[in-house]
């Protein structure tokens, strides 16, 4: 690539997949050190792959590809960082999965106006539903490929997720209210 | 999922609205001219940190054997990496326990050679061909990493002696 190309490469890619990591984060610097290291780890493969002939991916793949190493980058640097199991297979064993739980019942929530506050009721939850929420509702993965990209088993996630959702659930009722 | 978290999908592209720290452009400029030209300063022991990771990295040794079977323990693929990130963790910790008794740059370096060691773009189980089968997956992953942990295992006696060495 040429300078010019690395540069719009760069600034087409770099505010998505910083969003993307500081939700899992919620440290600035090291989002942005995650994201750059994901660009640059892209970039360098790119060019191997062509001095090999090696056709170049397409730009849903690279979406995909960018999208899911920079998630498991952050996730990697949030193990690094805190040092303990956020998925721990402990909690799926040792205490019931919650009932499913209703959003429903927020009746004046409007996801246009709304979706903000989501985010930053998320961004409040503690780091193992927060994760496990962001991927799902934001970044669009089912339990499936969150338990792929986190390294744990698929009822695990599906748990934390339950967890997570229900206490969201209860932060987001008194901004919304209920039916 | 309910029509919430349908809602919440849907719109979640519009949830892209914190801006990168500025001067971030010029950073990144800075780590790829680093990362190709492997250049700017080089710190006193890299070289040594460099080689213990690169000769551990391909030897096996019979005390990771052990330890590979540890890991392996008839779990899945996705457990053998947890546990070795457990493992790492613990490393991580202890080094920057020490991180007193080092120099700053002596610990910065430690770090960067951690992180170079056990960092992936892909993890390896997303590498592995289809036709393996789950036993040979296993055994895979656990070699793969077993050798990392065990130079990661070095890195942190490397760590040790320079604490008593201050």
């Amino acid at each position: 690539m040429t300078s010019q190309e690395l540069t719009a490469f760069y600034l087409k890619w770099s505010k998505t997949l910083y969003n993307s990591a500081l939700r899992i984060l919620k440290e600035p610097m090291e989002a942005e050190d995650t994201m750059q290291e994901t660009i640059i780890k892209f970039i360098t493969a790119t060019e191997a792959n062509s001095k090999h002939d090696v056709r170049p991916m397409s730009d849903a793949q690279a979406n995909v590809w960018l999208r899911k190493t920079c998630i498991r980058s952050a996730i990697d640097r949030l193990r690094f960082r805190k040092r303990r199991k956020l998925f721990a297979e402990r909690y799926a064993r040792e205490e019931e999965e919650p009932k499913e739980c209703d959003f429903s019942g927020l009746s004046s929530f409007e996801p246009s106006r709304d979706i903000g506050i989501i985010k930053e009721k998320v961004s409040e939850l503690p780091d193992k539903y927060r994760v496990v929420l962001s991927l799902f509702l934001f970044e669009g993965y089912d339990y499936e490929e969150i338990a792929s990209i986190t390294g744990q088993k698929n009822v695990t996630v599906r748990s934390q997720y339950m967890r997570g959702k229900k206490m969201l659930a209860g932060m987001l009722v008194g901004k919304f209210g209920k039916r | 999922m309910d029509g919430f978290e349908e809602k919440i999908r849907k719109y979640s592209r519009n949830l892209d609205t914190e801006e990168v720290p500025a001067g971030n452009l010029e950073r990144f400029e800075n780590k790829l001219s680093h990362e190709r030209n492997d250049g700017g300063k080089k710190l006193v022991h890299r070289w040594k940190l460099a080689t213990v990771a690169a000769c551990l990295a391909i030897v096996i040794t019979t005390g990771s054997l052990l330890y590979i079977s540890n890991i392996a323990n008839g779990k899945g693929d996705y457990q053998i990496y947890a546990k070795y990130m457990d493992k790492v963790g613990d490393v991580t910790e202890e080094i920057a326990r020490m991180s007193p008794q080092m120099g700053k740059t002596e610990y910065c370096q430690i770090n960067a050679t951690l992180i170079n060691i056990t960092s992936e773009p892909i993890h390896m189980e997303e590498q592995l061909p289809d036709y393996l089968s789950t036993e040979q997956k296993k055994e895979m992953l656990s070699k793969y990493y077993g050798t990392k942990l065990e130079a990661v295992r070095e890195l942190l006696s490397y760590a040790r002696e320079k604490t008593n060495d201050q």
